[in-house]
């Protein structure tokens, strides 16, 4: 007869009872405790000479000491966007200049090949140009900030900064390696978001991703800048130094992160409170410090980082493009401003602002060239150098003051992701619920911000 | 009447025909959803007063399910007409069928209560509430993913019953005995929470020091002294256990009571001999934490705290840097190395 | 630009499977230099970084290297670290599953020479479900800087597994490896790791369950894993015991049946 295979459980089971349920921790110690006597006579610990090893030590305790901690954090958030910012602007010119060269080349290739002029509109103006301007602005930020960020992390420095900061991830129901998420997050969200596997515990990590959103990325420091000096300087102070104009437009800038660390945290709350049913836990394991391989992270930190995120934006930008083109071409623009206006105006934004955001959906760089091509009427995305220029457009055809600039700028800090971070977003959680809501939250709370920052706090300024 | 009009009536008509027969469906399902969750819980009552060997009449169901008696009536006929009950001289009397209905009930609830323990961060005080109304329902919870489990977290096995126990408080003589906690009553609220953050759970072993008027002092196999008061110690259920190497245990942490302590307490550079980790540490960061090391015997020393503070410290465990938060350290026993 | 295995043949587009003569893979805790190991043999660039847990899912390379004027083709598998196989985490299910339930000929585990200690609770498991092992002592120049020395001759006799150290940033040793891997493939060499030794009264119990599992699914009578197997449904492991239930454990590893 056969065994009953129940029964077998049912034995098992009183097994496990007896035992206090405990057999794999037992195991586990057991384990434990014979490596240990096996490895006594094999592993012998040394002192050495290594300068190296003997430095660790104190580099580490000075990493986190409150002195040490301040400056590593400072100078590596200082140093990372300074480099990125002011090195990307030459970069980008560059890349314009030849994206410039070959649609030359390309348009007369097709001429050539005599395809209709329509198809030619088409490809060009609707497809090249959309995905030249998005690769022009978004490759050089990413290509400077990437593989700094990854000579830090193979040195083994970041677990050092997650540790310092973990006591304040810690009071909102976060992980303290959420502060490297929201880092790399400076540099590009998309690839924030997948940073946070590096979060293990599921309910901290889906905090992480969902809260990315609200560090302003590289997309987002141009037209903050921009804004800063063209519309807040000036109202606060009327003397032209420019000595305390940078320095209110650096305030300005320091601002906008500590409201999107602000948002970061206060969400965090609420979400931590929300996702009772994932499990959640903090081990973090320090790594010793390993000397950086820099071919390495240069291969790297272009093919893991830039490239996969790059070659997500183009695939968003063509559809974009095509978006502007047939709006261009059935001379929409006009109507649908004038439909979102009134919605603009309750937030103290106009029909060409929303307008301009939709088209930036694929990436948060060209809301500026977009924001210059439905102001002027143009058929094409503005790339406007000189701030003169673009300061006389927004006066004149958009009736900016510098209220329409402090909601622009909350709106660029707190808006809906950019689609190739929804869409790495679907990736990493794949779960159509979580995208949705990264996608709609940031929307809410974006709007219901600037509906009582607009009609509370702006119109009784005057 | 025009013929619109009377269209008109007859479609707006026909709208809240419909619409309140879908109301009444509503009701209807409420209603029954209702009865279900009464009828199980009713079930639920009478075994347990069937396992305290006690008699339940009509009126001890009323004063339990706090029903109108027209429904409870309702209630009990539905359960006499399935033969999950019987009358037996004036007394409500769960039959064979009754019996296996009521265990399968148990049983979900603590297959419930372990899920949450091991997989979600709800707090342990929480688990049982929601375990009481996920039970009824087709629920959501999946079984215990990637184990099968036979105890829930309050130590009640998850099919079939424990061995027999008592409560702490039934203790009456011989101090110095060895006891091994087998239950946890997890109600009311507020008494659970005082246990648990006592650290007192399931699976420990207790040593009785000292029967006071209002009070009982305990010493724990982790090392802790604890002094427990009465309504506490009503909640705590255990039994006798005659172990050889229990009792080699205690004797063993007495000799060293003045070194332990847990692992937060200990300064940087104090080197620890890890005794043993909490109960209340659960699921995966459980397994974490063992598969790192932080098990019985291994050697633990404070490295260095953060630039905040020392919540969470740097911890070097066999030649790894782990850090950890106050709380999870709070959790772990350790022995002082001198 | 990348650190590259000088004597191998890399095969970048390798579909066709039929053309692999050995299957290898890379098993050890995060961080201690598999995927570095990876991209060595097999000019890939895979995911490398100081962190734990980077690689994430079950990655497959190949390579060609030619031993003794033949030349052989490796398929490699980067998994994902973990510090034990109960296959709780989706990492260690991964790892789990295609040890238990994949094909392939040898393991390597990769340890960290800086802290074996914490490494070998792993070791223990797989020897548990294989046989097929060979450890690679990886990051031996990070130890040697630390001072830690490490005993290799009396390290292999103690757990009966050959021992190569390795640097897999610099790839040095690497081939030496590859030649003691196939030795052990073709049986040249042959592998009885120490067994973990259960307390006594456990080893009794399992025993006794061994006997009723047998009783219940008699085919497993030559299984070498069947102890293995016990032990699990002792823990409570719900996918091994479900396999047992429906009497689908792949005895002799043609029955692929789950890979999640
Ligand atoms: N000095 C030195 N560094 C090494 C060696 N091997 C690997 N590393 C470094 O160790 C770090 C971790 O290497 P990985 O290959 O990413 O480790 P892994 O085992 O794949 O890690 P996971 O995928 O996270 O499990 C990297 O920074 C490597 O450069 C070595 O032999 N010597
Ligand atoms: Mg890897």
């Amino acid at each position: 007869m056969q065994k009953d295979f129940e029964e077998i459980i049912k034995k098992v089971d009183n097994y496990r009872i007896k035992y206090n349920n405990t057999f794999r921790d037992k195991i586990i110690e057991d384990m434990h405790n014979q490596i240990s006597d096996i490895l006594t006579d094999i592993v012998d610990y040394q002192e050495t000479n290594d300068l190296i090893s003997k430095l660790e030590k104190y580099v580490d305790l000075f990493l986190t000491s409150k002195i040490g901690g301040i400056i590593l954090l400072i100078s590596f958030l200082s140093i990372a966007l300074w480099i990125t910012l002011t090195g990307a602007g030459y970069i980008s010119s560059f890349l314009s200049l030849i994206f410039e060269r070959i649609e030359v080349f390309l348009r007369n290739i097709l001429a050539v090949l005599k395809v209709h002029d329509l198809l030619i509109s088409f490809l060009i103006d609707g497809v090249y140009k959309g995905v030249a301007i998005v690769v022009a602005v978004m490759l050089p930020p990413m290509a400077i900030f990437f593989p700094l960020f990854t000579f830090l992390e193979d040195l083994g420095l970041l677990p050092r900064i997650a540790l310092n900061m973990d006591k304040i991830f810690k009071s909102v129901g976060a992980h303290g390696n959420q502060a490297l998420t929201m880092i790399v997050g400076f540099g590009c969200n998309a690839a924030g978001v997948v940073s946070t596997r590096i979060i293990k515990s599921p309910k901290e990590r889906l905090i992480a991703i969902l809260t990315n959103n609200f560090m302003p990325c590289n997309g987002r420091w141009p037209l903050l800048i921009m804004i800063s000096i063209l519309f807040l300087v000036p109202a606060i102070t009327n003397s032209s130094n420019p000595l305390l104009g940078s320095i209110i437009a650096s305030l300005a800038l320091v601002s906008s992160v500590i409201i999107g660390l602000g948002f970061t945290l206060v969400v965090s709350l609420g979400l931590s409170k929300a996702l009772k049913s994932y499990s959640s836990f903090y081990i973090l394991e320090i790594p010793p410090f390993r000397k950086p391989n820099l071919l390495r992270i240069i291969y790297t930190s272009i093919i893991d980082r830039t490239l996969f995120v790059l070659s997500r934006a183009v695939y968003m930008a063509i559809p974009a493009g095509i978006f502007v083109w047939i709006i261009n071409q059935l001379n929409l623009s006009q109507t649908l401003i004038a439909f979102f206006d009134p919605f603009g105006k309750l937030f103290g934004l106009d029909g060409t602002i929303i307008l301009a955001y939709i088209i930036a959906l694929p990436a948060n760089e060209i809301v500026i060239p977009a924001l210059m091509m439905l102001y002027t009427g143009s058929k094409n995305f503005m790339e406007i150098e000189e701030l003169q220029s673009i300061y006389q457009i927004l006066t004149v055809y958009g009736n900016w003051d510098w209220k329409t600039g402090v909601c622009v700028m909350l709106f660029s800090i707190l808006h809906n992701p950019c689609s190739t971070t929804i869409l790495t977003i679907y990736r990493e959680t794949n779960s159509l619920k979580w995208t949705v809501i990264a996608t709609i939250m940031p929307l809410i709370i974006a709007f219901s911000t600037l509906f009582l920052v607009h009609n509370l706090v702006l119109k009784n300024i005057h | 009447m025009h013929t619109e009009e009377i269209l008109l009536v007859t479609a707006l008509g026909s709208v809240l025909i419909l619409f309140l027969i879908k109301l009444k469906n509503v009701m209807k399902k409420a209603e029954e959803k209702l009865i279900n969750e009464k009828k199980e819980d009713i079930l639920k009552f009478l075994y347990k007063q069937l396992q305290e060997n006690k008699i339940t009449t009509f009126s001890d169901l009323q004063l339990f399910s706090n029903l109108k008696p027209d429904r409870l009536i309702k209630i009990v006929h539905i359960l006499l007409r399935e033969k999950k009950i019987k009358y037996d001289n004036e007394n409500v009397k769960l039959t064979s069928e009754g019996i296996q209905k009521a265990e399968k009930i148990i049983e979900k609830h603590r297959k419930i209560e372990k899920y949450l323990f091991e997989n979600t961060s709800i707090s342990i005080e929480e688990i049982h509430s929601i375990a009481e109304k996920e039970e009824h329902a087709e629920t959501k919870i999946p079984e215990h993913q990637n184990s099968y489990e036979c105890v829930d977290p309050h130590g009640d096995v998850i099919k079939g019953n424990s061995i027999p126990y008592k409560s702490l408080l039934s203790v009456i003589h011989c101090p110095e005995k060895i006891y091994k906690i087998i239950h946890i009553e997890d109600e009311p609220k507020e008494i659970y929470a005082k246990i648990v953050k006592m650290d007192l759970a399931p699976f420990e072993y207790i040593k009785i020091i000292q029967l006071k008027d209002k009070s009982i002092d305990i010493l724990t196999n982790k090392g802790q002294k604890l002094e427990i008061d009465i309504i506490t110690a009503n909640n705590i259920f255990i039994a006798e256990e005659k172990d050889e190497n229990i009792e080699k245990l205690f004797e063993e942490i007495e000799k060293k009571i003045s070194q332990i302590s847990t692992l937060d307490k200990l300064k940087i550079k104090e080197k620890a001999k890890i005794i043993g980790i909490s109960f209340y540490i659960r699921g995966e960061e459980k397994r974490r934490l063992l598969e790192l090391g932080f098990v019985k015997n291994s050697i633990v020393e404070p490295l260095y705290n953060n630039m905040l503070g020392d919540d969470p410290r740097v911890y070097k465990i066999k030649n790894t840097m782990i850090a950890l938060r106050k709380e999870q350290a709070q959790k772990i026993y350790v022995e002082k190395l001198v | 630009m990348k650190k590259e295995c000088e004597n191998c043949q890399i095969l970048r587009n390798l579909k066709n499977y039929n053309k692999v003569d050995y299957t290898i893979a890379l098993v050890g805790n995060p961080n201690v230099g598999k995927s570095t190991l990876f991209n060595y043999y097999t000019g890939m660039s895979v995911r490398v970084g100081n962190w734990p847990g980077k690689t994430v899912s079950k990655i497959e390379g190949f390579f060609q290297l030619k031993i003794q004027d033949k030349k052989y083709v490796f398929k490699i598998i980067d998994l994902p670290g973990v510090y034990s196989i109960f296959s709780f985490t989706p990492e260690e299910e991964v790892t789990r599953n295609f040890l238990f339930l994949g094909s392939y000929d040898l393991v390597i585990i990769i340890l960290d020479a800086t802290n074996l200690e914490k490494n070998m609770i792993l070791a223990f498991q797989i020897f548990e479900i294989t046989n097929k092992v060979i450890f690679a002592l990886n990051l031996i120049d990070e130890a040697k800087r630390k001072g830690i020395k490490i005993d290799i001759d009396k390290f292999q006799d103690r757990f009966k597994v050959p021992t190569i150290p390795i640097i897999a940033s610099t790839g040095y040793n690497a081939d030496l490896l590859i030649y003691k891997s196939l030795e052990i493939i073709q049986g040249k060499i042959k592998v009885d790791p120490l067994k973990y030794k259960l307390p006594p009264e456990l080893e009794n119990i399992i025993n006794e369950i061994k006997k009723e599992i047998l009783e219940y699914y008699p085919e497993l009578e030559n299984y070498p894993h069947l102890k293995w197997i016990t032990l699990r449904v002792l823990e409570g492991d719900k996918l091994v015991i479900e396999m047992l239930r429906k009497k689908v454990i792949p005895i002799n590893k043609t029955t692929k049946l789950l890979t999640t």
